[in-house]
């Protein structure tokens, strides 16, 4: 009488599945990867798409090796996440094979050899973005500068010529066209600290036309746009706000009270909160589900140990931005956190009146 | 607790962390007043559907039953009867596919509906002055009441009062998707639940009680409330799954957590459902017994998703038979789209605890991802348990581990599984991981019993090997004394038989020689030489017999004989041998009662007597003999007597024998008592008494003889006789052979037959008789 297995309870399900979740983050992304395409170039989204691909297909031949469904894990989209994130943290003409060696680093290495989706301790981005940048620091702070502070605006073809062939197709280098009369424009953070280890006070660095408005030139937008995504992403369920709000509001605390302390040598706080990694780590790379607390307290305690570590790293360290450290640290004191936050049985300890 | 059941009152309600929003399904759900469904022709009513045992079969296949008739019966609260939903006949009573997610089959009585459908004559409701307690219990446990909110516990035991209840609630949350039963009862039947609630207070005497309602459903609450009482309060509580959980309405209700290893009625609380109110109102008002529960039917393909009235025992086919849209072609789930499962055949029956039945449109199957670690299942778990924790434990078959994360707490509400985004089907998961703590746990305690009895055993066999061991141990120490005392004691008879041996040896070593030629009778010309050494014979005799112990019988009679003959002779000498040889035969009491009284006779004739070898030989006796006490105390007895007789005695060695005779004798008391009021008289009585040589015998004696002491007896009788009537007649010959007799019996002590012996102790009495004179005259010269 009967055609379809048996099922166990529960026969309803909410309908949010871990490819719709994925989904919906990638979708949050868009708005930032509009607006850093828009500030930095065509480059951005080649970075983006050449990243997915290699991400996508390095995950099927893991998933051949492993004699797994190709499509069914593909169609999970979290490798497609790790590509994208991978692509958006990449200088937007890096050349191609850094983008590679990332994106296969974050597949094969980072997610696969330890099982998998859901089995990874570190988050595959980030381990793929600290060990580009560990390996090619120079490339990997070579930032463009704005497209709005460049002499020459960079069309398509350009973008392809740089990341392919490492020259514009007038055959000019990365470097000659980031050189703005004559000196190289590094981003908001690098340039502060910089010329904050130079002697210089963060308020004359600040007036540097670099920072812009507020946080950066494009670098302001840029986060803005992560924060609207971010909002999206929570407000959709998708993600929950502890980990973004815990993060953003230690980092603001702690810049407030460095600032209040020592305004000439820290760096001002809407640099912090507006420019580098904030924004996207906040929202979408420190809520990666696999590598963060898995608590709600726990993931408070999470998201304020990365937001200290990328403070001290971005006053104290040798780097000018910190999310990625910070965020791979952090993921390796995840399982202690979820140890010390387990959540209270009901019917054990205080609430349970057994003494009643 | 006032402030806190003020509170209550008031209603505050407290809110429990985790839980879910699943849609209910419940709009399009006809919850008027429900229709019964058609009687099937065949109904299947399993014998135990509630948590605890069956009662006992009442009814037997080809029986006619009623509508409520009982099916069964048990005087315990813990297995309430079963009853028939409709009058017909029992066809078939054997296992029969049940409503369980196993379909397995459990034994269930098939009756065959009939059309007339009569009722049993229903017991009468009980009123007034019969509303007591135990009344309403036992109505309810007679009406096979068990809880309807599913987990079907015999209502009975539960509301049996044996604490003080401060919350009694009254459980109509209904949080599960598509059941509405609860909801079409309350709307419908508002006034009887309230009346069974009533009943429940009456029982449980609470301070407060509350029906609980979920929000979601305003027209039961309205109906509630325009029913209810003072004491009763109509709460309604949000929606939020799984309100209608237990621990959760109490938690909603109370703000209180049930311990984990707690009831909740040890936190005064109690909960019932509104169901089981309503069927107690039926069971007393009405004596209805529990044999027909409301069921929703819906789902995708149910034409006119609704509620009916459903006997129990009805077919699920039965149920959905001319409901649904089109064939179905998924399994039915029984219960809510949460915590209900599917039936693998439409055959299963419809039960007490059956709220539900939804039939669907085929799903996709379910296609479980990698767990990511959202964590939003332990967002969901209203028991604050770390499901996709206990998801990997139960993955990896680490159950220890699972157990730790309290995977034993978890109550299978479905929160954790519908929302994980991977589709994991967590409970499923856990209800196997769960199982296996289960059977681990039965197999662990099987192991510890096996342990412990094996445990029991192996001390028992090392103890009983220990007791063994040492009763060896003892016994051998016990034989190793014997051997020794007998080591040390026996070298003064042996060794001083041996010597006496030896040394009459050794002053007759020409006398034997001249014995062995002596046999021949007609050798007349040794007889002066002989007659000179018969005082060593008999000393040789004597050790010789202390010696020989195969047959004391011969001594014995021999000794008899000799006194005999003595008896008319005024020498002691040879008194004192025979009561030698009487103390040697001593095995049989009868026989040394029987010798001692012939002495006694005898000495009590006496006039002079030397007595003192008797008195010193008195004192060993019990010592040595481990022979019967009685033989010794007639000895004793005797003695007494004797010396009683006696004119003169020698009280010295007497007394010095008395101090030793307790410290010696480890034989019976009353020997050493008899011995000792014996040796008084003696005392008392005696004049003088020399008994030395006499004593020296006796000792040896008891220890030595071992043979039949019947025989010795019938030849002492006889030569008593013998003896008495005997004149002075004593033939040269036969006095000859009775002098060889004791020194054969010396050389081969061990091949005397005893027969032979006595056969020859008869002759020589006899001999001896005759001879009395020329004893005499032979013993005087010895002496």
């Amino acid at each position: 009488m009967t055609t379809t297995k048996l099922q166990s309870s529960p026969f309803v399900r909410k309908p949010l599945k871990t490819k719709t979740l994925m989904f919906w983050v990638m979708l949050c992304l868009l708005p930032g990867l509009f607006v850093q395409s828009l500030h930095f170039g065509m480059g951005t989204l080649v970075q983006v798409l050449l990243a997915s691909t290699v991400a996508l297909v390095s995950e099927s031949l893991v998933m051949v090796l492993r004699k797994r469904s190709v499509f069914s894990t593909l169609s999970d989209n979290s490798a497609l996440v790790t590509g994208i994130l991978i692509g958006l943290a990449l200088p937007a003409y890096a050349p191609w094979w850094i983008t590679v060696i990332g994106a296969s680093f974050a597949i094969l290495v980072v997610k696969h050899l330890y099982g998998g989706l859901g089995h990874n301790i570190f988050n595959p981005a980030m381990a793929a973005y600290v060990l580009l940048l560990v390996s090619f620091p120079v490339t990997m702070t070579s930032w463009m500068p704005p497209q709005s502070l460049l002499h020459e605006t960079l069309t398509m073809a350009d973008g392809l010529s740089l990341i392919f062939n490492g020259y514009t197709v007038d055959g000019f280098s990365i470097k000659q066209i980031a050189s703005i009369d004559g000196h190289t424009i590094a981003t908001p953070l690098d340039e502060m600290k910089t010329q904050l280890t130079l002697g210089f006070t963060s308020t004359e660095i600040a007036n540097n036309e670099v920072f812009g408005q507020f946080a950066g030139i494009g670098w302001q937008w840029i986060n803005a746009a992560y924060l609207v995504g971010g909002i999206a992403l929570v407000y959709l369920k998708v993600i929950r706000w502890h980990i973004p709000l815990a993060f953003l509001g230690t980092l603001l605390a702690l810049s407030l009270l460095s600032s209040s302390i020592n305004p000439d040598h820290s760096i001002p706080t809407l640099l912090q909160l507006f420019s580098g990694a904030t924004m996207i780590g906040a929202f979408f790379i420190l809520t990666d589900p696999v590598s963060a607390a898995t608590s709600n307290k726990g993931r408070i305690i999470y998201g304020s140990l990365v937001a200290l570590l990328v403070f001290v790293i971005r006053n104290y360290g040798g780097y000018p931005d910190a999310v990625a450290f910070a965020v791979l640290l952090s993921n390796m004191a995840v399982p202690m956190i979820d140890h010390f936050t387990k959540p209270r049985v009901y019917g054990y300890g205080e609430g349970s009146n057994n003494e009643q | 607790m006032v402030a806190w059941l003020e509170k209550i009152k008031q209603g505050f309600t407290w809110n429990y962390k985790g839980g879910v929003h699943p849609s209910t399904n419940k709009q399009n759900i006809n919850c008027d007043k429900p229709e019964t469904i058609d009687n099937p022709e065949v109904i299947s009513i399993p014998v135990q559907q509630h948590i605890g045992s069956a009662g006992k079969l009442l009814v037997k296949v080809g029986d006619k039953v009623l509508r409520a008739q009982a099916l069964t019966e048990s005087q315990f609260f813990q297995a309430p009867p079963v009853h028939a939903s409709c009058s017909g006949e029992v066809i078939a009573i054997e296992p029969r596919i049940t409503a369980h997610a196993s379909a397995i089959p459990e034994l269930s009585v098939v009756i065959k509906v009939d059309k007339t459908q009569q009722d049993v004559v229903l017991p009468a409701a009980l009123e007034g002055e019969q509303l007591t307690t135990e009344n309403i219990c036992q109505r309810v446990h007679q009406s096979g009441i068990s809880g309807m909110g599913g987990a079907g516990f015999p209502t009975a035991l539960k509301i049996t009062p044996h604490k003080a209840l401060d919350v009694l609630i009254i459980n109509g949350a209904e949080c599960e998707p598509y059941i509405s039963a609860d909801d079409c009862l309350m709307r419908n039947y508002a006034a009887e639940i309230i009346e069974g609630v009533a009943l429940l207070q009456k029982v449980l005497q609470p301070a407060i009680t509350i029906v609980a309602v979920e929000d979601d459903k305003p027209e039961a609450i309205n109906a509630l409330k325009e029913n209810t009482n003072d004491s009763i309060s109509i709460r309604s509580i949000p929606t939020k799954y799984p309100s209608g959980g237990e621990k959760q309405l109490i938690q909603v209700l109370t703000g209180k957590e049930v311990g984990a290893k707690q009831l909740p009625i040890d936190l005064g609380m109690l909960v019932q459902n509104v169901g089981t109110a309503y069927a107690i109102h039926r069971a007393v008002t009405h004596g209805e017994p529990l044999i027909s529960r409301i069921v929703t039917l819906a789902g995708d393909l149910v034409a006119t998703p609704s509620n009916y009235w459903v006997p129990v025992g009805t077919r699920v086919e039965d149920v959905i038979a001319n409901k649904l849209q089109a064939a179905s072609e998924t399994p039915t789930i029984m219960g809510g789209s949460m915590m209900g499962f599917m039936l693998p055949s439409n055959q299963a029956p419809i039960v007490k605890t059956t709220n539900c039945l939804i039939v669907n449109h085929p799903q996709a199957a379910q296609k479980e991802s990698p767990c990511i670690r959202c964590g939003e299942c332990a967002q969901a778990c209203p028991m604050g348990l770390l499901p996709q924790q206990l998801y990997w434990f139960a993955q990896g078959d680490e159950l220890n581990k699972a157990r730790d994360f309290n995977i034993m707490d978890c109550i299978e509400c479905g929160a954790c599984a519908f929302v994980c985004p991977s589709e994991i089907s967590l409970v499923q998961h856990y209800r196997t991981a769960k199982a296996k703590i289960k059977a681990e746990d039965i197999a662990q305690k099987e192991a510890d019993v096996a342990k412990l009895r094996f445990d029991a055993r192996q001390a028992r066999l090392e103890n009983d090997k220990l007791e063994r061991k040492a009763k060896h141990q003892q016994a051998a120490l016990r034989r190793q004394a014997q051997t020794q005392t007998q080591a040390d004691d026996k070298p003064d008879p042996v060794a001083a038989a041996l010597a006496r041996v030896k040394k009459a040896k050794s002053e007759a070593p020409t006398a034997k020689q001249t014995d062995t030629g002596e046999w021949v009778p007609d050798n007349q010309a040794a007889i002066a030489q002989r007659e000179a050494r018969k005082a060593q014979k008999r000393k040789q005799q004597e050790s010789s017999s202390a010696k020989a112990t195969s047959n004391p019988a011969v001594a014995a009679a021999i000794a008899r004989a000799k006194a005999k003959a003595k008896k008319e002779s005024t020498t002691s000498d040879e008194l004192d041998s025979t009561t030698h040889s009487d103390t040697k035969t001593s095995a049989n009491p009868a026989v040394a009662a029987a010798i001692a009284r012939a002495k006694a006779k005898k000495l009590a004739s006496e006039q002079q007597v030397t007595t003192e070898e008797a008195n010193n030989a008195e004192p060993e006796e019990p010592v040595k003999s481990s022979a019967n006490p009685a033989v010794a105390a007639a000895i004793a007895r005797a003695k007494a007597k004797k010396l009683a007789s006696e004119q003169q005695v020698s009280t010295e060695e007497a007394n010095k024998a008395k101090p030793e005779e307790p410290v010696k004798s480890s034989a019976n008391p009353a020997v050493a008592a008899a011995i000792a009021r014996a040796k008084a008289k003696k005392l008392a009585s005696e004049q003088q008494v020399t008994t030395e040589e006499a004593t020296n015998a006796e000792p040896e004696e008891p220890v030595k003889s071992s043979a039949n002491p019947a025989v010795a007896a019938a030849i002492a009788r006889a030569k008593a006789k013998k003896a008495a009537a005997a004149s002075s007649e004593s033939p040269d010959d036969t006095e000859i052979s009775k002098d060889e007799n004791p020194q054969v019996r010396a050389d081969k002590p061990k091949k005397v037959n005893p027969a032979v012996a006595a056969a020859v102790a008869r002759a020589k009495a006899k001999k001896i008789a005759e001879q009395k004179q020329r004893e005499e005259n032979e013993s005087n010269d010895n002496n």
